[in-house]
């Protein structure tokens, strides 16, 4: 690398404009919505409300602002950076341990014994190290400090590299299945995501979801949920395996999630005007408690009517466990509740034109697939950051450079490179320490 | 034991009481100079958040889950986190003492606030429970209370270089407060960004994404990256005095939108709280 491209991307004014370009960027993306997430009647009234905009927001892709290549560009940049600057940063904490420069130090003693001097360092943590001079002493408590910058700046390098390789490369895939459900892997997944140098996640086998178990604990709150699954793979194999929420199950490198979307669903049947009969099953949220309800708003293709349901785990709103749901359904013409019914199981009632019985409950439950890699990387960056931070911050370095005299006493200064003013009472101590020539 | 609520306001409203008198106190005792006055509102403030901390206790055996997931849990620990984390700092650190002056005032009017709120009992969903939440939680509230004590720093700066007299001459000489400023503005960086990393650990945890630009993540991420740009000015742009104090306020403005503002206005996975 030439001398000015490193001095370009080592320049103090490089990193700050990239800061404040990625503080930009994010801050933009919060005014302008972004297709990661918001829904598409969100996104759609934004545009009504901003048509001026939409040359400048379509052109440079804003609603995507974090997929779009420039926006990897300046983190790679920013990243590049960081670890150039890295190894500058290495190179001046060696500078500063071996360094016996008095310049910018605060003379604290004209004339002290080595063995005062020594003995005063040591009670105050100031341990000794080996002077670039010779005739000089230095003692630095702290000097660990002198590599809290590295540390942070390497953290920051593994952070930003591993995210953009898990950005560029990881893919998921997500189903929502009732229990007893097959999903045949060529069928496609709910809803699925990649990164642009990935190809888009297969289903590993045909998948069912055998069970859906839910403990509740103190005051009906969920404890537990889990999900008993089959996969079989097309050479005839089949593997049962359990997915928790907050206990991540494997399958083949891929990461199987238990989501926090569960219920139950409701199989429906609807017989309209004309006779016909058309069969629904309705997966709503699992109600926060039992005088609480679970919603869900759907869309019926054989109507031009909305559905919008709700409904409590038990009937009596005693239990959470309760073997009586209670459904209430609304059919909605044009925002507005044209009409209404609850509904147990086998129950059957009139909504609008339609006859509607309410067949049986299973459970649903939404499953993520995850293929992605780089997060240990990510997590070990975060806990470099962390500790250059806490070493930087908290544990500043002080230090005492002594030189030696014709008499044989050493004239001492004190040194604090950074936050001075935190630690004036020790340097007193160390002042008042050498000048009674005991610690 | 029957749980009471109205023991439980009760020993709030005693709280908010004695932190008054503390926040009185102390206030005196600064101002005045009166050694007397300000050790009078240090025995207050210790006090009223040991009567805190039990009604915190209280409530959390109640509803079986830490204060987190209403708007009066939240502004209750935010308030505690602030006096509990001063009087450490304070031992540490005793020359930090001024900054009293705002922290305790701050802790009175968060723990009244959040008795406005309706005390209903919130059931924690099931990804709730881990203990990178707590973490993740808790790291925000730390970094809170050392931005609160680094704001008292940049406030007192611009007041003493606007008018030095009165109790204003008692401070800490202007080099003093501006480094404090700074170093406190390093603590809750620092608090803030592995605050962050517990948070990113528990998403990936939870839901199979350790960051997914939600409004609340995006405003948390600008605010490390402007106090990084804060602590990067005053590293290698010899950035200090009245615009570094400038440039702390605006940024602690912003975490308050990111802590709170966000989750008032958006429809963050991370709004569920304030709801």
């Amino acid at each position: 690398m030439t001398p000015n491209i490193k001095r370009w991307m080592t320049a103090r004014r490089l990193s700050l404009g990239l800061i404040i370009a990625l503080a930009g960027m994010m801050y933009v993306s919060t005014l302008i919505p972004q297709a990661v997430d918001s829904a598409p009647d969100q996104l759609g009234a934004w545009r009504r409300g901003h048509a001026y905009l939409l040359w400048l927001v379509d052109g440079a892709r804003l609603h995507r602002i974090y997929s779009q290549p420039w926006f990897a560009a300046t983190i790679l940049l920013a990243a590049t950076a960081l670890a150039i600057s890295s190894w500058d940063q290495f190179a001046a904490a060696r500078r500063k341990l071996r360094s016996a420069e008095t310049g910018g130090g605060e003379e604290m003693a004209a004339s002290a014994a080595e063995h005062t001097l020594r003995s005063a360092a040591r009670s105050r943590h100031y341990l000794c190290f080996r002077a670039a001079a010779p005739g000089r002493l230095k003692f630095i408590r702290n000097p660990w400090g002198y590599f809290g910058n590295l540390s942070l700046h390497i953290g920051m390098v593994l952070v930003a590299g591993a995210s953009l390789y898990a950005a560029l490369t990881a893919r998921q895939g997500v189903l929502i299945l009732v229990e007893g459900e097959w999903r045949d892997n060529r069928q496609a997944w709910n809803a699925s995501e990649h990164g642009i140098l990935a190809a888009p996640l297969s289903l590993p086998g045909a998948i069912r979801l055998d069970k859906v178990r839910v403990r509740f604990g103190a005051k009906n709150q969920p404890a537990e949920v889990s999900s008993d699954i089959t996969i079989a793979e097309a050479d005839g194999r089949t593997e049962s395996f359990t997915a928790t929420i907050n206990r991540i199950a494997g399958y083949r490198g891929l990461r199987v999630y238990h989501a926090s979307q569960y219920g139950d669903a409701f199989a429906l049947e609807f017989i309209d005007a004309q006779g016909n009969t058309h069969f629904e099953k309705l997966p709503i949220q699992q109600p926060l408690g039992p005088a609480k309800a679970g919603y869900g708003d759907f869309g019926l293709r054989w109507s031009p009517h909305a559905l919008s349901a709700k409904y409590f785990a038990d009937v009596n709103q005693r239990s959470m466990t309760g073997a009586t749901p209670l459904l209430v359904m609304r059919l909605i013409d044009r925002g507005r509740e044209i009409s209404r019914v609850s509904l147990t199981p086998g129950g059957s009632a009139l909504l609008g034109d339609y006859r509607v019985r309410l067949l049986g409950v299973e459970k649903w439950a939404k499953l993520i697939f995850v293929d992605i890699g780089g997060i240990p990387v990510i997590f070990a960056g975060f806990a470099v950051i962390m500790l250059g931070g806490l070493v930087h911050y908290m544990a500043p370095p002080r230090e005492l450079i002594a030189v030696r005299q014709e008499d044989g006493t050493y004239r001492v200064w004190w040194k604090a490179p950074a936050f001075r003013e935190f630690f004036v009472d020790e340097r007193d101590e160390l002042t008042e320490a050498l000048r009674k020539g005991h610690p | 034991m029957k749980f009471s609520l109205e023991l439980f306001m009760g020993a709030n409203w005693v709280a908010v009481g004695i932190y008054v008198l503390a926040t009185i106190a102390n206030a005196a005792g600064v101002l005045f100079k009166k050694d007397r006055f300000e050790r009078l509102g240090y025995w207050c403030a210790g006090g009223g958040l040991l009567l805190h901390t039990l009604a915190i206790a209280y409530w959390w055996a109640e509803v079986g889950h830490g204060p987190y997931m209403a708007p009066n849990e939240v502004l209750s620990s935010d308030a505690w986190m602030i006096m509990a984390c001063f009087l450490i700092f304070l031992k540490v650190y005793p020359r930090i003492r001024p900054a009293s002056i705002l922290a305790f005032p701050a802790t009175f009017l968060m723990l009244a606030l959040s008795l406005f709120y309706n005390p209903g009992i919130r059931t924690l969903p099931a990804t709730f429970r881990s203990i990178w939440l707590v973490i993740h939680i808790g790291l925000y509230k730390i970094s809170l209370a050392t931005l609160v004590i680094g704001l008292a720093f940049s406030v007192f700066y611009l007041l003493k270089k606007r008018r030095d007299e009165g109790w204003l001459q008692r401070l800490p000489a202007l080099e003093t407060l501006d480094i404090y400023s700074y170093r406190f503005a390093g603590f809750g960086f620092i608090f803030w960004t592995i605050g962050m990393l517990a948070g990113s650990i528990w998403a990936h945890q939870s839901w199979g994404r350790f960051w997914g630009w939600d409004p609340t993540e995006t405003w948390a991420l600008i605010t490390c990256l402007m106090f990084g740009a804060y602590l990067h000015l005053r590293r290698f742009f010899q950035w200090r005095g009245s615009r570094a104090a400038w440039f702390f306020i605006a940024c602690f403005a912003i975490s308050l939108v990111s802590l709170f503002g966000m989750a008032t206005l958006s429809g963050s996975i991370h709004a569920e709280y304030f709801k």
